[in-house]
């Protein structure tokens, strides 16, 4: 976080430079999974690397919240969580030893027989809600990302009631298409 | 905008968390470009609404940015944070500091009115404590996990063809038994598939992914 960098007095380059180094730092270790914490600062350079592009030929004077130094920590991350959960999976063997739960590296999927299923009822639910109407598919989308029907509402504008109605008659039109395309809900 | 701030539905329908696997199961081809910066911003309501609603419409199409989307509400919440203990290596590259010493000059910082709070997710993943298509004897067929602080699970055991066989209620430990109704239905050597749904504090719902077994 840049709380720590507030309201200081004009510093040396230098010292701005650090500043900006440990509070992305910061940023990407609030943010970063405990499998990811051994990378935590190559990820910070990645990411003061995208902040070094976006400011690029950039005229003028920029301030930099903190807000902007986390949703750039937060890309990073998304983008090397995405290249490891692309990598070839590694099984884990038996039961790991106390305390390094945490660290295990989250596999993209578990058995490739059930993912396939899944990919194959997923193709039907994403068939079903593109042939939706727009604002239940909207609802339902929003929904099945885990999102309640408050955070839904939000999200779209619309009151909780007006979500909460559309999430579940999307559900219902889906499972009915899904039904009519051979699938179990 | 965070997952934390309603309480999931109590009536949440059975089918929901099995349609969520479904939808998370669709994968992109990993290499199609994904704004995550402006899928955070609409994750956290700085977009306008109908931006808001278009990115929202990619998720279908796009299983990346669905993915960035899950990314983005599963690594905010408004508790207060829990910074990861920090191992000092000091690998800061010398070459690019020197190169945006100048630039970092002109930057000053502000603190913003509204600034999410982040906790690190790295207790939020399930993750087996069973090797991979384990063999588990009939007569004690028990499903393990590790453990998410402060979570709550329920687990659900599918045949190879996702019809489900039993799903547990909800409890705080760690391993189910699967239960002889449902073996019932599972041959000597036959396979199972389960998931656990982990229920965490702040009311956020953590899906495993989807792990096999075999039932000797």
């Amino acid at each position: 976080m840049a709380d720590d960098a507030t309201n200081r007095e004009p510093a040396p380059a230098e010292s701005r430079w650090a500043a900006l180094a440990a509070a992305m730092t910061r940023a990407v270790r609030r943010q970063c999974p405990a499998w990811l914490s051994d990378d935590a600062q190559d990820i910070a350079q990645m990411a003061l690397a995208k902040v070094m592009a976006a400011e690029k030929g950039r005229e003028g004077e920029r301030t930099l919240t903190s807000f902007y130094l986390h949703r750039v920590a937060h890309s990073a991350l998304v983008d090397e969580i995405r290249r490891r959960k692309r990598r070839p999976e590694v099984p884990l063997e038996g039961t790991p030893e106390a305390g390094q739960e945490g660290r295990l590296e989250p596999r993209a999927a578990g058995d490739p027989e059930s993912s396939a299923s899944f990919r194959e009822l997923g193709t039907a639910v994403r068939d079903c809600l593109t042939a939706a109407s727009r604002e239940r598919r909207l609802a339902v989308t929003l929904y099945l990302q885990g999102h309640t029907v408050p955070e839904t509402a939000r999200i779209l504008g619309w009151d909780n009631k007006r979500a909460e109605n559309l999430v579940y008659r999307g559900l219902a039109d889906l499972r009915q298409c899904l039904l009519g395309k051979g699938h179990r809900p | 905008m965070t997952s934390s701030d309603a309480p999931r539905p109590s009536g949440e329908p059975a089918d929901a968390a099995r349609l969520r696997a479904a939808l998370a199961a669709l994968r992109g081809d990993g290499q199609s470009p994904v704004d995550a910066e402006r899928i955070f911003d609409a994750v956290h309501g700085r977009l306008s609404v109908e931006e808001r609603q278009a990115i929202v419409e990619e998720l279908l199409s796009n299983p990346d940015a669905a993915e960035a989307w899950r990314l983005a509400r599963e690594l905010t919440v408004d508790s207060p944070a829990r910074v990861t203990p920090l191992r000092t290596r000091l690998r800061w590259l010398a070459a690019a500091a020197v190169v945006v010493l100048g630039a970092a000059a002109a930057w000053q910082y502000t603190r913003p009115a509204s600034e999410p709070v982040y906790r690190g997710s790295e207790s939020r993943a399930v993750v087996s404590a069973l090797p991979t298509d384990a063999a588990l004897p009939r007569a004690q067929p028990v499903l393990r996990w590790m453990s998410i602080e402060g979570a709550r699970y329920r687990v659900r055991v599918l045949t190879p063809e996702l019809e489900l066989l039993e799903e547990s209620p909800e409890s705080p430990a760690l391993e189910h038994t699967v239960g002889p109704a449902a073996l019932q239905r599972v041959p000597p050597g036959g396979r199972i598939l389960w998931q656990v749904e982990a229920r965490v504090p702040d009311g956020g719902t953590v899906m495993s992914p989807t792990f096999s077994a075999r039932i000797e």
